[in-house]
């Protein structure tokens, strides 16, 4: 939904909003070590889904890939995300308009149907629906969200909150505790923290923090705890807003991968057998980086999105019965690449628009069941196969 | 960057019709929002200057000097 406030005073303005720590270069890529092999990961066929990655780079298109891959790894290099098996585009039109957000992308993606730009888990009528991670914990799986962004942005919320305002962070934050979601990491703390607090962004008393441990979340808030932590319920805000996706902070993949080893040892709820689990990975700022035109930022972004993805792939190869899929919630920036005849050196990218476009994004899928998600197909068949291939039935469904 | 100014807010979904240093009427578009209610436009007749993204609000946040 689009917001237009007008202030009607003379302020200061503060400084440009910086997504990266001062401390360190953000456009510095050498962290980045591009696959030795450019072959595509092999088919797997006849095996059980039993777990599930969904890696969503917001604002991720198919240009925002191939510069990072190009700059990186070369004309014939691969990003990770490019060895995955099968591939397909996915339109991602909303209910309001050509041109969607991350709020009803991000609903598509988790509930399987259409909404309205800035609407979170429920139809235009404000229905609500029963999202892929709701589902999958309905049938005994363990469920987790991961952001670089405040864990109550779009896309994350998307998948365990249901508002008809993405603004309402303070409101997504009680659903996503209230929805016992076994792993939790992104940023956004200030939508925990009682409002007696001076960091707080709540308009309320309520104690988010105080009542996630007492529903028996750990709760941590550093690299070092995040290290040795152990639970069937982890909430982890690195930082009060988004993440500075920089040291001391942990990494998208530090945090995919302790995702997953959580999420493997959880409980499962509802039965003594361990159903597998269902995960949501967002590198959240490739949109930003697009947002403000800044090829270099995006790449970084999208490098450390790989990163995730890798980490995702390492775990989905050594199990055999994790599907990953990797996909985006619409394409930011218009982004193409041009040669640059005069230097003969990388692509040269231009941008067509400081915002969002209705073009066509990327999916790849890796792990059984995966063919599936070959070809052209709308954002909201991407949680119906999901469902089909764990064997859940009745999805979409609005919630009683 | 610190100045004094106007300050807009507005979807960053859509795309900007207005760049820093453009000169802007009242009532001008300020935006090509996708969602036809909530175009944003120009309070005041004067020169755009800043045009920053908010990444936590998705909004654009525009800074308009009034003409004198």
């Amino acid at each position: 939904m689009t917001l237009l406030i007008l202030t009607l005073a003379f302020v200061n303005l503060a400084p440009a909003v910086e997504s990266a720590s001062p401390r360190v270069d953000g456009n510095d890529l050498s962290f980045y070590q591009p696959p030795t092999t450019k072959g595509s990961y092999r088919l797997t066929s006849g095996k059980e889904v039993r777990n599930v990655i969904l890696c969503i780079g917001d604002g991720m298109g198919l240009n925002q890939i191939a510069l990072a891959s190009i700059t990186v790894a070369g004309p014939g290099g691969r990003l990770c995300i490019e060895r995955l098996p099968v591939t397909g585009l996915v339109r991602t039109y909303s209910a309001s308009s050509r041109v969607t957000d991350s709020a009803a992308a991000g609903t598509a993606l988790a509930c399987g149907v259409k909404t309205k730009n800035g609407m979170i888990g429920v139809t235009p009528d404000e229905k609500v629906y029963q999202t892929i991670l709701e589902a999958a914990k309905a049938r005994g799986m363990a469920t987790g969200l991961v952001a670089t962004s405040t864990i109550t942005h779009a896309t994350p919320a998307s998948f365990a909150s249901h508002v008809s305002s993405r603004a309402t962070e303070a409101a997504i934050a009680d659903q996503l505790i209230a929805n016992r979601v076994n792993v939790l990491f992104g940023g956004g703390r200030k939508y925990f923290l009682p409002q007696s607090d001076p960091n707080s962004a709540r308009k309320d008393d309520k104690d988010l923090i105080a009542e996630a441990r007492q529903a028996g979340y750990t709760y941590l808030t550093s690299d070092s705890e995040l290290r040795t932590v152990r639970g069937s319920h982890v909430l982890g805000l690195f930082q009060l807003d988004s993440l500075k996706t920089t040291a001391p902070e942990p990494s998208l993949a530090s945090l995919t991968r302790k995702a997953i080893q959580l999420l493997t040892k959880a409980k499962s709820t509802g039965s003594d057998r361990r159903r597998g689990f269902f995960l949501m990975v967002e590198g959240s700022q490739i949109d930003w980086a697009c947002h403000s035109n800044d090829a270099k930022r995006e790449m970084r972004q999208m490098l450390l999105f790989d990163q995730a993805v890798q980490a995702a792939m390492d775990f989905a190869l050594r199990d055999g019965h994790t599907l990953v899929i990797v996909t985006a919630d619409h394409e930011t920036g218009g982004l193409t690449l041009f040669e640059d005849t005069k230097t003969n050196t990388g692509p040269i990218a231009k941008w067509s628009t400081k915002g969002h476009t209705g073009s066509p994004v990327p999916i790849a899928a890796f792990g059984p069941g995966a063919a599936v998600f070959a070809g052209m197909q709308d954002n909201t068949d991407i949680p119906k196969k999901i469902a089909r291939l764990l064997k859940i039935t009745r999805f979409p469904r609005p919630v009683k | 960057m610190s100045a004094a100014g106007l300050i807009v807010r507005v979807d960053a979904t859509g795309d900007l019709t207005v760049k820093a240093g453009d000169h802007v009427r009242r009532g001008q578009r300020l935006s090509r929002n996708p969602e036809p209610h909530a175009q944003a436009k120009s309070p005041v007749a004067g020169v755009i200057k800043s045009v920053q993204f908010d990444p936590e609000r998705h909004e654009f946040v525009i800074a308009i000097a009034p003409a004198e």
